[in-house]
């Protein structure tokens, strides 16, 4: 197939208003998807301390009552 | 007749001997592991977060993938692989401490697989578009995660201490024999998930900078698993020395 239009212009075009495809690419750079990122980052931060204070607890109540 | 394990010369069930296992003294002071892990995943996150370029296509939220690939390749490889060979080395050599080796594994690989099955989700809905799909990857991987729970409450329900041991071997061999077919699922079905980027059979398709973000996080989720596994194995001696000088 021989592209009649230049890049980019071919690169608008293939904008998808109606969402039928996870990602299109944007003229201007990628997308701001930071508010995930932060998101997952903080996930995993409350998993890792939560689980290390339980270990701590469970530890020092172990050493309690024995 | 009491069993007595062929290792230890105790009788199974029986208290673990402080001077034999230098894990059950008394720990005071700072856990320099712990120290170090937590160093090192501080480090791994500052250069993730900061000091690594952005994907072009997929933006920020490709950063989580060095949460999300460490934490599979820990929580599935290492603590699934230590569960499956401490779980027939218990079958073979009836030895306590290495039973309480497989519970520690199984639980600290499931906070492991707890992240890789948070943080896949969140990176999907921005890039796939959806929060979840019903694709081999993903739902072999949440079998995984419901067996080893299951092999958790498992050994809260069994009473006895060595069938207990005996029938959480079994399942947790049997478990992890899940992990190499979730390995292959890229591979056999058609899905979403994307295949390896860094243990593909050719070379590594990331640039430099981000191929040394992931390996700082790699050594960063290593120490914090075995920090972890140390602290939960610390606390099963002491649990167990417990019980058993409370039924004595």
């Amino acid at each position: 197939m021989t592209l009649t239009l230049p890049i980019s212009r071919v690169a608008l075009r293939v904008q998808d208003t109606a969402g039928t495809v996870a990602f299109v690419p944007k003229p201007g750079g990628p997308p701001d998807t930071s508010a995930y990122m932060w998101g997952g980052y903080a996930v995993a931060a409350i998993v890792y301390v939560g689980y290390v204070l339980v270990l701590r607890r469970r530890i020092a109540n172990t050493r309690r009552t024995s | 007749m009491a069993m007595v394990s062929s290792t230890t010369g105790r009788p199974v069930g029986s208290a673990p001997d402080a001077a034999a296992s230098p894990l059950l003294g008394e720990h005071h002071g700072v856990d320099l592991l712990m120290s170090a892990a937590v160093i090192a995943c501080v480090a791994a996150v500052v250069r993730a977060l900061f000091f690594t370029p952005v994907d072009a296509m997929l933006g920020a939220v490709q950063k989580i993938f060095y949460l999300h690939v460490p934490a599979a390749v820990v929580g599935l490889y290492i603590a699934c692989g230590l569960l499956a060979v401490s779980s027939i080395m218990y079958l073979w050599i009836k030895d306590d401490r290495i039973d309480r080796l497989a519970e520690s594994s199984a639980e600290v690989g499931l906070v492991f697989m707890g992240i890789v099955l948070t943080t896949g989700p969140i990176w999907g809905r921005s890039s796939w578009g959806t929060w979840w799909a019903w694709e081999a990857r993903l739902t072999s991987t949440l079998f995984l995660w419901l067996l080893v729970l299951a092999y958790l409450v498992l050994r809260g329900a069994v009473e006895s201490q060595e069938s207990r041991a005996r029938l959480s071997a079994v399942m947790g061999s049997l478990a992890a024999l899940l992990v190499p077919f979730i390995h292959l699922t890229v591979k056999l079905f058609r899905g979403m998930h994307p295949e390896p980027v860094v243990l593909a059979p050719e070379k590594p398709k990331l640039p430099i900078e981000m191929l040394t973000t992931f390996g700082m996080a790699m050594v960063a989720f290593l120490l914090l698993f075995f920090a972890l596994l140390r602290m939960r194995y610390r606390w099963t001696t002491m649990r167990d020395a417990r019980a058993a000088l409370l039924s004595a």
